[in-house]
């Protein structure tokens, strides 16, 4: 069959993967372009990994057990926590708050695919060029014995799915956040805030299990921690908010928050959008 | 010098002058920048909770490393944050600019803009350093307070040479991004801890290879009294400052010569 004889539905179905597809290589291709960046990269993270590793079993040095979590546990979680950091949470400006500035946020607009979906795509891109990276942290963290792996498959199945799911969430409120450059004209500050709120909260910077008391229950009920703390506590074969289950569940909850909001502000944000000159 | 000196004050009006055209944003980035120091407060405050020490260093003493780091880094911040556009002004063309000017392509990169947002680490560092001081037992003599103040400044003037030498590598790498992260990441977050805490040969990495031990750990070793800690003999940490000094006069000299790399986008 030719593309012609085609049903126009599936065309339509086609072009669409096809243009995914392009936003998906062009996110990917903006984090590879660059190949002593990508090194540098692999080598700042084979660098972290080293420190925590290092850090962490200093820290517990002559204690076999603080807040009831181990030296091992402590020191895989910071592994693996900055695996989840380098990958998948876009804790940094991206780029759309520099095009609106810039007036070139005007060629995403006629693009075929909507500013959003745009963002999200490239977004899965840049995760796919950060593999690199998080090869080298996993295994640099095995061979410093510093990595322990789940306990069955369920855990890291569990894992794997929530941690996905915790990178949307994080991915969208990105994306919201980035939108403000619609309405201001510096964006470093609210995404500051937002950023730091967001390492702390999710547990990417130490793990919740140290958090005092008065403290942790409202960090869990933040939609951060289900994008570190949660999807670690199942491949330490922890049980929270009942299991998979009941993470997923939260998780989804707050995707439909995170979609209906970005949704929200994208609408507005381009009936904001001035562009000046061309 | 005289000259430099009114330069800089002029630049410090105009931004003054262009940040109250938008008075909101300014407050807006002044706390996002807290946030962003505070996020590494937080993480060493909720260490210590849990674990009330440091490699040794009680809680009160890792605090005044904390302090004296991140006082280096708002001199770093306040007076040499444009060390980070490097990659941008190579982008976009804006060095093309620079050639042309009668004036040092160095002040010219270091007076581009001025960002008030900085006030935000030294408000951050200011109350740190208020705090742990006071609570750690410091045997002051006014020469010790001096010394403090030049380790302070001249750990600014390190980590302003690293971002300098980082930056004029996009002369032959154009992007260096990864390294900036780097930098802020070491600094930022391992600069915070006593560095005997990563072993013999971390700590001697730390002072010779990348030398972190001089925004933090050595200037704070020697107030407290805990030359214990360094791996070479305590009087040599007085000395300590010049490194922070020389480092960054030989950044200038590197940026100089890697700006004969550059090539124009001819933009």
């Amino acid at each position: 069959m030719t593309a012609g004889a085609r049903p126009s539905g599936a065309r339509g179905v086609h072009d669409t993967v096809g243009r995914a597809w392009a936003m998906v290589r062009l996110g990917a291709a903006n984090a590879l372009v660059f190949r002593a960046n990508v090194v540098v990269s692999m080598l700042s993270v084979a660098l972290q990994t080293v420190l925590l590793v290092t850090v962490w079993r200093a820290v517990y040095s002559g204690r076999h057990s603080v807040a009831g979590v181990t030296g091992d546990r402590a020191v895989s979680y910071a592994v693996l926590g900055l695996v989840l950091g380098h990958l998948a949470l876009p804790w940094r400006l991206s780029s759309l708050p520099e095009r609106v500035r810039e007036g070139t946020v005007a060629t995403d607009i006629i693009r075929p695919v909507g500013v959003v979906g745009q963002s999200l795509l490239q977004s899965i891109g840049a995760a796919v060029g950060a593999l690199p990276g998080v090869a080298t942290a996993l295994l640099l963290g095995a061979l410093l014995g510093g990595l322990t792996m789940p306990a069955t498959v369920s855990a890291a199945f569990g894992f794997m799915l929530t941690a996905a799911l915790g990178w949307l969430i994080a991915t969208l409120l990105n994306l919201m956040v980035s939108m403000v450059a619609f309405w201001t004209t510096d964006t470093r500050g609210p995404f500051y805030v937002y950023r730091a709120v967001a390492s702390f909260a999710s547990g990417a910077l130490v793990p919740l299990w140290f958090m005092p008391d008065w403290l942790r229950p409202t960090l869990e009920a933040l939609p951060f921690a289900l994008q570190v703390f949660a999807p670690l506590q199942l491949w330490f074969s922890e049980q929270p908010l009942g299991g998979v289950g009941g993470v997923v569940l939260a998780q989804v909850g707050w995707l439909v928050v995170a979609a209906l909001l970005t949704a929200l502000v994208s609408w507005r944000a381009l009936r904001t959008v001035v562009i000046n000159g061309g | 010098m005289v000259e430099l000196a009114k330069d800089f004050r002029t630049l410090l009006r105009v931004a003054w002058l262009t940040e109250m055209e938008y008075r909101a944003n300014f407050l807006i980035s002044i706390v996002g920048a807290l946030a962003y120091n505070a996020s590494q407060l937080l993480f060493i405050s909720v260490l210590l909770h849990a674990f009330g020490g440091v490699a040794g260093w009680t809680g009160p003493q890792v605090f005044v490393l904390f302090g004296i780091r991140m006082a280096s880094h708002s001199v770093c911040a306040f007076f040499f944050r444009r060390m980070t556009d490097l990659d941008t002004v190579v982008h976009t063309g804006e060095f093309d600019r620079y050639l042309l000017r009668p004036v040092s392509l160095f002040l010219q990169l270091l007076m581009r803009r001025f960002n008030l947002q900085q006030f935000g680490d030294v408000v951050i560092a200011a109350a740190v350093l208020g705090f742990a001081l006071p609570r750690a037992a410091i045997d002051w003599t006014p020469a010790k307070a001096l010394w403090l103040v030049a380790a302070v400044a001249a750990g600014g003037m390190l980590e302003a040479g690293l971002q300098l030498v980082r930056g004029a590598l996009s002369f032959r790498w154009t992007n260096t991004e990864s390294m900036t992260g780097l930098i802020e990441t070491v600094f930022g977050t391992f600069g915070n801890f006593p560095l005997q805490v990563f072993g013999g040969v971390g700590a001697v990495f730390f002072t010779l290879v990348l030398p972190l031990a001089f925004v933090g750990w050595i200037p704070a070793a020697m107030l407290l009294g805990r030359q214990d800690s360094l791996w070479f003999p305590g009087w040599l940490g007085w000395w300590s400052p010049l490194v922070g000094v020389g480092c960054f006069a030989l950044a200038i000299v590197f940026f100089g010569r890697q700006s004969r790399h550059y090539a124009s986008p001819g933009s």
